[in-house]
């Protein structure tokens, strides 16, 4: 429990931002969920709801799965980057911030101030940005191979959560709570094992479906595209 | 998140009777809202929290939510805050009081580790006690009400409807790959392949729902029983929030 504990350190809680940290990022979360439900909709149109609906549940049922880390402790996936393979960056953004809206209101599980910035650190870096880091790996590497795409999922989930560290480190110290120099650091030890976790579980997912169903993947392999025409 | 939700019991105070649930879903949620707001406008001062304190303390009897439901729940929810607090609390600069090698606290780390956990458990209150006496759809119908995206409200409607179906399949996959091997935690292949098939069967839930939609003729929204008008006892409870709020500051602001 002892890591899954501080996987959820990703989501502050009330109480830890500054006003201006905690506009600023509500500006830009609102920003970023508008354009990812307008996206959405011109993708999917009358699909979105039911897709996004049971594809939301499924990434907060992901967060349930317990998985061994160091000496007998356990960590659990985020799956924003995993959301982004699977769905694309924007439903896949859509789908982490209808998780996080969730937890946030109905579970008390990160806090209704820091919304925003559990928004920008996880939706935005966790999955947009990682959706794109593993983009530019597998199409520069070559699409073909299931090496090139483990390598792309691991490398980009492995960032993500990294990316997301040093926002969290940043966000806190801008609002005064804790100091840069020793926050910073500490954070960045911890999530770099914790991202060896996430990239791991992230990679065996993906692998699954890369076996069984590599069609249903948001950029599916070429060789899936040549047996339908 | 992890210990409480195979419980689903969120709403464990939905249906009793008392005047804080007299009041509309829309005004509950106000309240609460503006109360977190509050907490995090406020300075950090002890007197303040502690009228904080009074007030939530005055909405918990008014409310009659068990103590110890609330205790329970916070218990849980404090954990979860601890890790991020406890850093607070070893990153002072300054003189240190305590030693642990390395690790110091001081006095200016202490007074703002006790600011935070201050505000947090506040504003934990605060939440708490909505969604306690609050069934979830009645929160999510309150935030259409209040101008929040309906699409974005139509996800959450089904995320939550079909959150408990996909934790049960999880679960049974879980107990049917726990049942071949030993232990309780699964390994990093059989874990990687029980969420794959979880997401096979999630999209193919996804198509199989938006056909059954279709062929019932959804048009966007779903039945409600209706939205209950809101009475001058709302707008009172609301608008005594935020004088409540409004007042705490101007008086901090004259002394």
């Amino acid at each position: 429990m002892g890591v899954g504990l501080l996987w959820l350190g990703m989501h502050i809680p009330d109480g830890f931002l500054s006003l201006p940290v905690t506009a600023l990022t509500y500006v830009l979360a609102v920003a970023l969920v508008f354009l990812a439900l307008r996206q959405t909709e011109q993708a999917y149109a009358d699909k979105l709801v039911p897709l996004m609906g049971v594809s939301a549940a499924f990434i907060f049922a992901a967060q349930m799965i317990n998985f061994p880390v160091l000496g007998g402790t356990s960590g659990h996936l985020l799956g924003g980057t995993l959301a982004g393979i699977l769905l694309g960056p924007w439903a896949g953004t859509l789908a982490m911030v209808v998780v996080f809206i969730v937890q946030t209101l109905l579970f008390q599980d990160g806090g209704l101030t820091a919304l925003g910035a559990n928004i920008l650190n996880m939706g935005l870096l966790g999955t947009f940005i990682g959706y794109y880091l593993y983009r530019t790996v597998r199409f520069t590497l070559g699409d073909q191979h299931w090496w090139v795409m483990a390598l792309a999922t691991g490398f980009a989930s492995w960032c993500s959560v990294m990316l997301a560290a040093v926002a969290v480190a940043l966000q806190l110290s801008w609002s005064g709570t804790v100091v840069l120099g020793v926050v910073l650091p500490a954070m960045l030890v911890v999530h770099s094992l914790i991202g060896i976790g996430e990239a791991v579980l992230t990679v065996a997912v993906v692998s699954f479906l890369w076996r069984t169903r590599p069609d249903l993947l948001f950029d599916p392999p070429p060789f899936t595209k040549k047996e339908l025409t | 998140m992890l210990l409480h939700v195979p419980t689903f019991s969120l709403a464990a105070a939905a249906y009793q009777d008392s005047p804080w649930h007299r009041l509309a879903p829309r005004a509950r949620l106000g309240v609460s809202l503006i109360l977190v707001l509050g907490v995090a406008v406020t300075p950090a001062r002890l007197e303040l929290w502690g009228i904080y304190a009074l007030f939530l303390l005055l909405l918990i009897v008014v409310s009659q939510v068990s103590p110890v439901t609330m205790v329970k729940r916070l218990g849980v929810e404090l954990v979860f805050v601890g890790v991020l607090l406890l850093s607070i609390l070893w990153s002072g600069q300054g003189t240190p009081l305590v030693s642990l090698g390395v690790l110091q606290i001081t006095q200016d780390s202490l007074a703002r580790f006790g600011g935070v956990l201050a505000k947090a458990l506040l504003s934990l209150v605060s939440l708490n006690l909505l969604t306690l006496t609050t069934p979830a759809p009645r929160i999510l119908q309150a935030l259409e009400q209040l101008r929040f995206p309906r699409l974005l409200v139509r996800v959450l409607e089904l995320m939550l409807r079909f959150l408990a179906v996909l934790v049960d399949e999880l679960g049974s996959m879980k107990r049917a790959a726990q049942a071949r091997r030993a232990g309780t935690l699964l390994g990093w292949g059989v874990a990687g392949n029980i969420l794959g098939s979880l997401f096979l069967r999630t999209y193919g839930r996804g198509e199989r729902v938006h056909l059954a939609m279709q062929a019932r003729g959804f048009k966007g929204s779903f039945q409600s029983t209706g939205v209950p008008p809101l009475t001058v006892i709302d707008g009172l409870a609301v608008l005594g929030t935020v004088g409540f709020v409004v007042g705490v500051l101007l008086w901090q602001g004259v002394r």
